[in-house]
């Protein structure tokens, strides 16, 4: 009988995310769809990109330039011996844009941007503002989530690129002055295996991280049931699904990009 | 407020587009304002050489690595690179790859084929023309682990070395260290003494470098004499004189043979005369050490005959006083006659006693006959 019973609750919990993946797929279709109305979206776009991107960016700038901070005091700690010291500037410049400038930026604006548009379509759709939209025929993707959803495809990599740039500032800084480096040994360090698809794969990684955020935060906001509580549960979840897309994503590209 | 929010979002991403831009131009190494060409090398492996590696020119960074392909046949690899214009190639140009640390970093040196620290590598040329020949350097990570079974390796003996090492080795070890100081003062003292003589035979040969310099010098003389006489006619005139010296010797020789072909008869019948004398001189000693007995008998029989002549002519020489009675028997002629028949006869005795003694005395033979 209890047999029955876990596979009755396997076989539901796989039909609901078979439904859940279907509904997100038929609600990413939907936007698809909605794309070409730039008329509609367009003018909504560029006030989302600044409350999105521009907004973020203090942000982003704050956690990149701490992260550079640590990342040349650990590499300094871990190559004390046998290997050189200009290497610090290698793994702060690798690791800042090919791993921990993107993701870090990412799991950051999860919570600023992914949250922030869940509660604000949540509300909308708990106050039926989504539901009077469709009412007057106007087409809600068009609306609230092609706009914001491209506006994090565009920003996210500009906010990652900042991000990138201080964090390496910091720890050249870092290195300058706490480790007793000179410009010209970090520089060497930060040169010695750079090559520009690096910026074209952080660039990438950041855009898919974007469109991530934005659409699992616009699906979790029109998906929003049951008033405030709803919207908190919304915001929550989008904010988990989110970080766990980033990481998802992060291994999907270095498998796909970096073999 | 649109238009506000389109110049903040506009300026934020042109800024990022120009941070993108600029970094990846300023991280990849590349120089402002510098036009660079592509050059391509051939090589049979490149190691860990990757693109963005720099490429060197005497040490100075000239470009970078701009791209990696395997040739048509799998058999190379062929290297793009971006170099400075204004580089000027050598003649014999070869490019080098070479790993610049322990750490996988790589890089592409522009090398003259010709240089000491890369003649001895094997350069692949490729058939493909204005294709630069290129040649890899192992991997320092190979000679990391060679260096590492050396160490191993070196370990082992270090420790067997250890168990041979006994106190009985010890004391030989000590030994054979006492002898090889002794030899090696033997040979110092060696070395020394072949010290002073090289600098003696240093000194003479620079004596003889003298003398050989001023031999070197008459000679030169002697040649420009000689040039002088030959130029002057004096050599033809010697060679003439020797000439006819030549041929008066000749005759002179020949003159000589037929004079001295005479001379081993002669020689020999020296030789025989010299032993007929040697034979005489001999019969002499003998007949001399025979007649020596005798000749003590003959001594004062002489002796005798001496004072008898001496009597004798004390006596003639009264009797030419007239003196005595023979001196006045001289008186008569008849007496004198006599007796100077008498004188005559005796000295014809003295003289027949003083040729052949041997009518008178006993044994004696003249000259062994």
């Amino acid at each position: 009988m209890s047999a029955q019973r876990s596979f009755a609750w396997i076989g539901a919990k796989s039909t609901e995310g078979f439904a859940a993946f279907g509904r997100f797929s038929s609600f990413t279709a939907e936007a698809g769809r909605a794309v070409p109305d730039l008329k509609t979206w367009g003018k909504l776009l560029f006030p989302l990109m600044k409350r999105i991107g521009v907004d973020s960016i203090p942000i982003a700038l704050f956690l990149a330039a701490f992260t550079g901070i640590v990342l040349a005091l650990q590499a300094s700690y871990t190559f004390t011996g046998a290997i050189p010291m200009y290497f610090v500037g290698t793994l702060v410049g690798k690791t800042m844009i090919l791993e921990l400038g993107p993701v870090l930026t990412g799991l950051a604006l999860s919570g600023r941007v992914g949250a922030n548009i869940a509660a604000e379509l949540g509300t909308m759709r708990v106050s039926e503002q989504i539901d009077a939209l469709e009412t007057l025929s106007y087409n809600p993707h068009s609306y609230l989530v092609v706009p914001r959803v491209v506006a994090g495809l565009l920003m996210f990599p500009v906010i990652v690129v900042f991000a990138n740039a201080i964090g390496i500032v910091s720890g050249w800084i870092t290195a300058i002055n706490l480790l007793e480096m000179t410009s010209q040994e970090f520089i060497r360090g930060l040169r010695l295996f750079f090559e520009p698809f690096d910026i074209t794969y952080s660039l990438i990684k950041t855009g898919s991280f974007g469109f991530a955020i934005t659409l699992i935060g616009c699906y979790q906001g029109f998906t929003t049931t049951g008033g405030a509580q709803g919207v908190g549960t919304a915001t929550t979840r989008a904010v988990v699904l989110s970080s766990m897309m980033i990481l998802v994503l992060d291994a999907f590209w270095a498998v796909t990009l970096l073999q | 407020m649109r238009f506000k929010n389109e110049a903040v979002v506009g300026a934020v991403v042109l800024l990022a587009v120009i941070l993108v831009l600029f970094g990846s131009f300023w991280l990849a190494g590349r120089q402002w304002g510098v036009q660079h060409v592509e050059i391509v090398a051939a090589f049979r492996e490149v190691g860990e050489l990757r693109e963005g590696n720099p490429v060197n020119y005497r040490g100075v960074r000239v470009g970078q690595v701009t791209g990696i392909r395997l040739g048509p046949m799998g058999d190379g690899v062929f290297v793009t690179m971006d170099v400075n214009e204004e580089l000027d190639l050598p003649p014999d140009v070869g490019v080098v790859v070479s790993p610049v640390s322990l750490f996988g970093d790589w890089q592409a040196q522009i090398v003259s084929q010709s240089a000491p620290a890369v003649r001895q590598l094997e350069f692949t040329v490729a058939t493909v023309p204005d294709v630069l020949p290129g040649a890899a350097l192992p991997d320092m990570s190979q000679l990391t682990a060679v260096a590492a079974r050396i160490a191993d390796q070196v370990e082992v003996l270090t420790e067997r070395v250890e168990l041979a090492f006994t106190e009985e080795t010890a004391i030989k070890l000590r030994q054979a260290v006492g002898d090889v100081s002794e030899i090696t003062a033997q040979i110092s003292g060696f070395v020394d003494q072949q010290t002073v003589v090289y600098d003696q035979v240093s000194q003479q040969v620079l004596v003889a470098t003298g003398n050989i310099t001023d031999a070197t010098a008459s000679v030169t003389r002697v040649a420009q004499d000689l040039e002088v006489a030959i130029q002057a006619g004096d050599i033809q005139r010697m060679m003439a004189n020797v000439s006819e010296t030549s041929e008066n010797l000749r005759i002179l020789s020949a003159e000589l043979g037929e004079a001295t072909a005479g001379v081993p008869s002669l020689i020999t019948r020296a030789d025989a005369a010299m032993i007929s004398f040697s034979e005489l001189a001999e019969d002499v000693r003998q007949t001399l050490r025979v007649l020596e007995p005798q000749l003590e008998e003959i001594g004062p029989t002489l002796a005798q005959a001496r004072q008898a002549m001496a009597t004798l002519d004390e006596t003639i020489e009264r009797f030419g006083n007239d003196e005595g009675t023979l001196a006045r028997l001289a008186d008569d002629p008849a007496l004198y006659e006599e007796t100077q028949a008498a004188i005559v006869t005796l000295r014809r005795l003295m003289a027949d006693i003083q040729s052949e003694p041997g009518k008178y005395l006993r044994n004696i033979r003249l000259l062994g006959r």
